[in-house]
């Protein structure tokens, strides 16, 4: 690995890191604050491995796609590890998961009712802030198909919720 | 944003503190001094997902088993589906309006492939018959002593506890699995470079899960491990580490004659070599059936066909929205109502083991061929790291029902 690999991975760290973090901290919570950088560690050790795969084009979806598998993982070890941190003492920097109770059980109860595979599909859109452009990256399809599939997730997803607003 | 879109912003998560690394540039420093081996720490391969994409699940017969007279004397396999693919439904339980693949692959061999059509043997399973006497026996064996209970009420959860709060879980399920956590926690120390020094090497980590499976007795041999540590503790008020405990964990494949299955076995080691959690499979195998495989050529048309049966032709176009977000400011254009067609050369295969459910509930492990090749799409994205699997089994020998649903087929896209 030369200089210029360096820079360009340094670049990759610095500019997609963030949302690299966030996307592991949405769905593995929660998580301490050293938790998540071993996490974003164990990614961007990938991302420097596979340096030369990563895409100039759909850089950000392809780390993600890096860090779903890192995530994977670390859903296994944490299970594993419930019981065995339950005797240590809580991390200082965790918040417990009422502070982010949100009183929307509607909104809720209908990510709930999406298949994995929409409500995950919603959700990179939503909360990720891929587009159709990076998410058709991160699939391999193409932006076209990308455009149907969110489209239909949502429209399922509104669905829902209006069926469990009325309710 | 509409109502709906502000809601779901409302709930995420990280809104409220949004994610910062502790010490971007000391990583960036950290891993650059890594060496640029193709191996990634943890796992192996980088695997893009293909959502939605073809179940593993293959078709519930509807005769029973019988065996070909003008065979060699080979039992036709009946398959109820497959124990552990990423998105195995069974044809019953999959909604209707569940998600259909959005995109067909034309699959086609490359000149790497080879012509020659390997063997590989098929070996049904044999699975304790009693969860809770299984359970006792393998809490046993992790010095867990106490009377199993019955978690779920139904003899499919199982879970063993000791006073300490040790604890072994056996799921009796199509492949059992069991899993044990322990209290102890090994030496804690002040940082956690400290509680990583002080962690076993990896041939101690080995043996003692190699004495482990001796003692299981399922008589698994197991792959090359994966290793790597992991770190838990206590953080001062200003984030910084306050106490840190280190672990070793180690991964393994299940081999069966040194062919590697879907089966893993994982140990987590602490600083005092003892083992504070694991987790593995259940079941001896039996003797090997060597039913004749399907040459990787035909495997790969194979794929083709479920392609091609699960997009009949459709000439009515549809209207879709395209932008960010897909919101009601984008633009829209046309798009063709059948997906686009992604081309995937597959150049290298290899074979490997995998477990599936006979129509009679019988548990087998059966080849497979994971296909590895290059795909492109219309937008221009290429990968090289997508695999395919395709049951490797001669299908003269594997009975499908002719009124599939769709979305069933031999073929999974590996995630």
């Amino acid at each position: 690995m030369g200089a210029r690999d360096e820079d360009r991975f340094a670049r990759l760290v610095r500019e997609h890191t963030p949302a690299v973090g966030n996307y592991l901290r949405r769905r593995l919570y929660p998580l301490s604050a050293d938790d998540v950088d071993d996490l974003v560690e164990e990614t961007m050790i990938v991302v420097w491995r596979r340096l030369n795969d990563v895409p100039s084009d759909a850089e950000l979806p392809w780390m993600i796609g890096v860090a779903r598998n890192v995530l994977r993982n670390a859903r296994r070890s944490k299970n594993r590890r419930s019981a065995f941190e339950a005797t240590l003492q809580p991390v200082a920097d965790d918040r417990s998961a009422e502070e982010y109770v949100v009183a929307d059980t509607n909104i809720r109860d209908a990510l709930a009712s999406l298949s994995d595979d929409d409500r995950e599909f919603l959700l990179l859109n939503a909360w990720d802030g891929l587009d159709t452009h990076a998410l058709g990256a991160l699939y391999v399809i193409s932006t076209n198909a990308a455009a149907v599939r969110l489209s239909r997730a949502q429209k399922k997803f509104r669905e829902l919720l209006g069926a469990a607003d009325v309710h | 944003m509409s109502d709906f879109e502000d809601r779901l912003a409302a709930l995420d998560p990280v809104a409220h503190q949004p994610y910062q690394h502790q010490n971007l540039e000391s990583m960036i420093a950290r891993v650059t001094q890594m060496p640029a081996t193709s191996k990634g720490r943890v796992w192996r391969n980088f695997q893009l997902k293909f959502v939605g994409a073809a179940v593993a699940s293959a078709l519930l017969t509807s005769g029973a088993i019988a065996t070909f007279s003008n065979g060699p004397g080979f039992a036709v396999l009946a398959i109820q589906g497959v124990n552990n693919s990423p998105a195995a439904q069974s044809p019953s339980a999959a909604p209707k309006s569940a998600m259909e693949v959005y995109e067909e692959f034309n699959f086609s061999a490359g000149s790497e492939l080879g012509t020659t059509t390997p063997s590989n043997s098929s070996y049904a399973l044999q699975i304790p018959s009693n969860g809770s006497s299984e359970a006792s026996r393998v809490a046993g064996i992790f010095g867990v002593s106490g009377t199993p209970v019955d978690t779920n009420g139904d003899g499919s959860y199982w879970t063993v506890s000791d006073v300490a709060g040790n604890t072994l879980n056996y799921q009796n399920s199509t492949v059992p699995q069991w899993n044990f956590t322990s209290v102890s926690s090994g030496a804690v120390e002040s940082t956690e470079a400290a509680a990583v020094s002080t962690l076993p090497d990896h041939s101690t980590v080995n043996a003692l899960v190699q004495s482990y499976v001796s003692k299981l007795g399922y008589g698994f041999s197991l792959s090359s491990p994966t290793f790597s540590t992991s770190t838990s503790g206590t953080a001062n008020a200003d984030g910084s580490i306050k106490t840190a405990v280190g672990q070793s964990d180690v991964t393994y494949r299940v081999l069966v004659n040194g062919v590697s299955s879907d089966q893993l076995l994982s140990f987590s080691v602490d600083s005092n070599d003892e083992v504070v959690a694991a987790s593995g499979p259940a079941f001896t195998v039996g003797s090997a059936q060597n039913y004749p495989l399907e040459s990787p050529q035909a495997g790969i048309s194979a794929l083709n066909k479920v392609q091609q049966s699960r997009f009949p032709t459709n000439t009515s176009p549809s209207t879709v929205p395209v932008g960010a977000n897909g919101g009601s400011s984008a633009t829209t254009t046309t798009v063709p109502s059948g997906p686009p067609i992604v081309d995937v050369t597959l150049n290298s295969y290899s074979l490997s083991l995998e477990t599936y459910q006979l129509r009679d509930g019988s548990m087998w492990l059966l080849p497979i061929y994971t296909y590895a090749g290059g795909a492109s799409n219309s937008y221009g994205t290429s990968s090289t790291s997508t695999t395919w699997n395709e049951l490797a089994i001669d299908p003269t020998y594997v009975k499908v029902s002719a009124a599939s649903p769709s979305g069933i087929t031999h073929g999974v896209v590996n995630y």
